[in-house]
C-alpha cells in the first residue's frame, strides 16, 4: 500500500526545493557543522569522527527537511545554521 | 492516530519506498557483488592454480630506491610509499606524486621531457625475485576475477572512474532508507518481529520478510551504509575541509586523519649521510615478535632532505586480532625514532579509519566472520528484492492501472537484473576455468561474455514477467553452472577438490566446496518454489477471512501478482 496521497508535496517546484534542502542543504550543514567543532574543540578527534559522523548528520538533516512542513522553513533554518558555523570557522580560524 | 502523526507516517514511508525504489537495483549490486569481494583473494588464488606464501619481511628498500634513481627519476625532496604486495603475482610497489616544480626552483627556466618525466609522478611495479621493473604506469584494468568483482561492486566496471561515487551516493540513500524504514517499523518493530507468516498466507510474506530480516541485518545494514558513504564519497571530507580548515594544505589534514602518511616539512637542505632504511625497518618488524604479518610498507617523506623522515607501517595476521596495524616514525638524518604507535596502543583517534576498514571488507576473525558477513549480505540482497517486491503488488490495484504497465516492466527488469547476477557470476566462474590461458584478450572477452549474459537474462526477464519464473530459472541456471565449476576446475588444473587440500591449495578446494554447496542449496531452494497460485488454493483452503485480497503471480494480466496486506496490518489513514 503506497503511502496516502494527501500529506504529500504536489507541486513539483515544492518538491524540487525539498529535495534540494534535504541533499545539498543537509551536506553543506553537516560540514559546517563539523568544521566549526573541529576549530573550537579538538581538531583531530573532531576531523577523525567526522569520516563517519557527517554522513550520519547528513541523512538525519534529510530526514529533519522532509519532516519539516514547509520546504521555506528549512531554507531559512539551514541558513541560519551556515551563518553562524561560517562566523564560528572564520574567527575559530583566526585564533589558530 | 493524530494527524500529525498520520503525517510524519505518510510522509517517511513515502521517502522510504522513493529513496528504496531508487537505489534498489545499484545497492543489490554492492551487496551481491561484494559478497563474493569478501572472498576476493580466494577467488584470485583458485582462479590462478596457485598456493599462497607468506609475506616476505626481507625487502631491499635501499635497492628499491637506487633501482629508482637509476631510471632517471629527480629523488629529492620526493614522498615515497615502498611496500611488497602479496597478491597472485606479487609485486613491490613504488608510488610517489609529481614533484612541486616552483617550489624546488631547480628547472625554473626551461622543463625539457626529460625533466617533466624526472618529476613526474612515480608509479613502479618491480620483481621482488630480481628487482626488475615490470610495470611503469598505473593500469584500471583488472585480470583476476576476484578483483573484478570487487571493482564490479562500486561499479567500475560499468561506469569507469565515476562509478565510486555513485557508489557512495547509493549507500548515503541506503542510510536514509534505512532510518525511513525504522521510523515506518518503529511502532510494530517488538511483535513483528517474531511474526514470519511463510505459509499461512503467503500474501504477508514480502512484508514479514522485508521487516524482519531487515531488522535482524540492521547493524550490518547500517554500518555498511556509513562505511560505504565514506569509501565512496571521502572526497565530499577531503575537498572541503582541505579547502576550508587547511588553505589548500592536504598534507596537514592527513596528518590529522591518517598520522602514517603524515608528511613533515621540508628543510631545502641536503642530507649528506642518512641512516638505512633496511635496518630500521628489521628494528620495527623485531618489536612485533614473531606475528605472522599481513603487509609492511614504508613512507618516506621528503627523501634526502634533512628534516626526512622514514614511517615503517605494519599489519599483522588479523584472525586473531582485530586491531592489527602499527607504526614507527624515524628522522632519517640519525635514525632517531620520532613517534610510536605500538599495536598493543589503539587511541580512539588512531583505530578510527582502520576499524571502519576492518569492519568494511571484514579484515578480522577470518573465515568465520567473512561467512558471517556473506550469509548477511545475501539477507540484504533478499530484503532489497522483498522491498520491490513489496513495492510492486502495492501497485497491482485498479487505482494504478494507468500505470500497470510501467509499473510491471520496472518490476521486471529490477527482478532481472538482480536475480539475473547469480547465474552470471557463475558462468564467469565457469569461464575463467574453461577459456585457453595462452588466449589473446582472454579476461576482456570473459567479461563481454558475463555482460551480455547478464543483459540478456534482464531481456528475458522483461519479456516474460512473470516473478515467479525470472526467479526460479535464475536459481536453476545459477545452481547448474554452481555445480559445474569445481568440475570444469578439476578437468583444467588437476586440483579436484578431494586432492587439492592435502597438498595445500586451501583457497581452490574452498572455492570448489563453497560452490558445490551453494548450488546444491540452489537447486533444492528452487525446486522448493511453487508457483504463487497452489499456495493460494491452499489458503482459500483455510476460508480466508473477506476482504483480504488475494492473488497470485500466475495470470499477471487477469490477476495482480502478490499481495501484502499492509493497507490491514498497518492501519493506513485511507480517507
Amino acid at each position: 500500500m503506497p503511502a496516502n496521497k494527501k500529506y504529500l508535496t504536489k507541486s513539483p517546484w515544492t518538491r524540487s526545493s525539498k529535495l534540494l534542502a534535504a541533499i545539498l542543504g543537509g551536506f553543506l550543514v553537516s560540514i559546517g557543522i563539523h568544521f566549526s567543532l573541529a576549530l573550537w574543540i579538538d581538531m583531530r578527534t573532531v576531523m577523525v569522527t567526522s569520516v563517519f559522523s557527517i554522513f550520519i548528520l547528513w541523512t538525519i538533516l534529510m530526514l529533519l527537511v522532509y519532516w519539516m512542513k514547509s520546504p521555506g522553513k528549512a531554507w531559512v533554518i539551514i541558513l541560519l545554521t551556515l551563518i553562524i558555523c561560517g562566523a564560528a570557522i572564520y574567527f575559530g580560524k583566526m585564533n589558530l | 492516530m493524530k494527524s500529525g502523526s498520520n503525517r510524519n507516517y505518510n510522509i517517511f514511508f513515502n521517502t522510504h519506498t522513493v529513496s528504496g525504489i531508487v537505489i534498489s537495483v545499484g545497492l543489490f549490486i554492492c551487496f551481491f557483488a561484494g559478497a563474493f569481494a569478501l572472498f576476493l583473494e580466494n577467488i584470485n588464488y583458485w582462479e590462478a592454480n596457485k598456493k599462497r606464501t607468506a609475506y616476505p619481511t626481507d625487502v631491499d628498500y635501499e635497492q628499491v630506491l637506487s633501482i629508482v634513481e637509476d631510471e632517471g627519476y629527480h629523488l629529492y625532496g620526493r614522498n615515497f610509499f615502498i611496500g611488497f604486495r602479496n597478491d597472485v603475482e606479487p609485486y613491490i610497489q613504488v608510488r610517489s606524486q609529481a614533484l612541486n616544480v616552483e617550489k624546488d626552483s631547480l628547472s625554473n627556466s626551461h622543463t625539457s621531457e626529460m625533466d617533466s618525466i624526472a618529476m613526474g609522478p612515480i608509479f613502479l611495479k618491480m620483481d621482488p625475485d630480481d628487482y626488475q621493473i615490470t610495470a611503469k604506469e598505473f593500469k584500471a584494468g583488472t585480470h583476476h576475477l576476484g578483483t573484478f568483482f570487487y571493482r564490479l561492486h562500486y561499479f567500475q566496471p560499468i561506469v569507469p572512474v565515476y562509478g565510486i561515487y555513485i557508489a557512495g551516493l547509493v549507500s548515503l540513500f541506503f542510510l536514509f532508507a534505512i532510518l525511513t524504514g525504522i521510523i515506518v517499523h518503529w511502532k510494530k518493530i517488538w511483535t513483528n518481529f517474531f511474526t514470519f507468516r511463510l505459509k499461512a498466507t503467503i500474501k504477508n510474506l514480502w512484508t514479514d520478510a522485508h521487516t524482519a530480516l531487515g531488522v535482524i541485518g540492521l547493524p550490518f545494514q547500517f554500518m555498511y551504509a556509513v562505511t560505504g558513504a565514506f569509501y565512496g564519497l571521502s572526497i565530499l571530507i577531503l575537498l572541503p575541509s582541505v579547502m576550508l580548515l587547511f588553505d589548500g594544505d592536504r598534507d596537514k589534514l592527513i596528518g590529522h586523519i591518517a598520522p602514517a602518511f603524515k608528511v613533515y616539512e621540508k628543510h631545502d637542505k641536503h642530507l649528506e649521510h642518512r641512516a638505512n632504511i633496511n635496518e630500521l625497518v628489521k628494528k620495527t618488524i623485531g618489536k612485533a615478535g614473531d606475528k605472522s604479518f599481513e603487509f609492511v610498507s614504508v613512507n618516506i617523506s621528503n627523501y634526502q632532505d634533512q628534516n626526512s623522515h622514514l614511517t615503517v607501517n605494519i599489519g599483522i595476521d588479523t584472525k586473531k586480532e582485530f586491531y592489527s596495524r602499527a607504526h614507527t616514525v624515524y628522522r632519517l638524518s640519525d635514525g632517531e625514532m620520532v613517534t610510536e604507535k605500538k599495536l598493543e596502543e589503539n587511541s580512539y583517534q588512531d583505530s578510527v579509519l582502520s576499524t571502519m576498514g576492518n569492519l568494511h571488507f571484514a579484515h578480522y576473525g577470518g573465515y568465520f566472520i567473512k561467512a558471517v558477513y556473506f550469509i548477511l549480505a545475501l539477507i540484504t540482497c533478499f530484503v532489497i528484492l522483498s522491498g520491490v517486491m513489496i513495492w510492486l503488488t502495492a501497485r497491482e490495484k485498479k487505482m494504478y492501472e494507468h500505470r500497470m504497465k510501467f509499473n510491471r516492466n520496472v518490476g521486471a527488469i529490477y527482478l532481472g537484473a538482480s536475480l539475473g547476477m547469480y547465474p552470471a557470476f557463475a558462468l564467469f566462474f565457469c569461464l575463467t576455468k574453461t577459456f585457453p590461458l595462452d588466449m589473446a584478450d582472454r579476461f576482456s572477452t570473459m567479461t563481454t561474455i558475463f555482460f551480455c549474459f547478464w543483459l540478456g537474462y534482464i531481456v528475458y526477464a522483461s519479456v516474460i514477467k512473470n516473478t515467479f519464473k525470472i526467479n526460479k530459472h535464475a536459481m536453476v541456471l545459477a545452481g547448474i553452472l554452481g555445480l559445474l565449476i569445481p568440475v570444469l576446475n578439476g578437468l583444467q588444473s588437476g586440483l579436484w577438490f578431494w586432492k587439492s587440500l592435502p597438498i595445500g591449495y586451501i583457497d581452490s578446494f574452498f572455492i570448489d566446496v563453497a560452490w558445490l554447496v551453494m548450488g546444491i542449496i540452489t537447486l533444492l531452494s528452487a525446486n522448493k518454489f511453487r508457483p504463487v497460485t497452489k499456495v493460494r488454493q491452499k489458503n482459500e483452503n483455510r476460508k480466508v477471512k473477506v476482504g483480504q485480497t488475494l492473488v497470485s503471480d500466475q495470470e499477471p494480466q487477469k490477476e495482480p501478482i502478490l499481495a501484502t496486506n499492509q493497507g490491514n496490518r498497518l492501519k493506513f489513514p485511507l480517507n
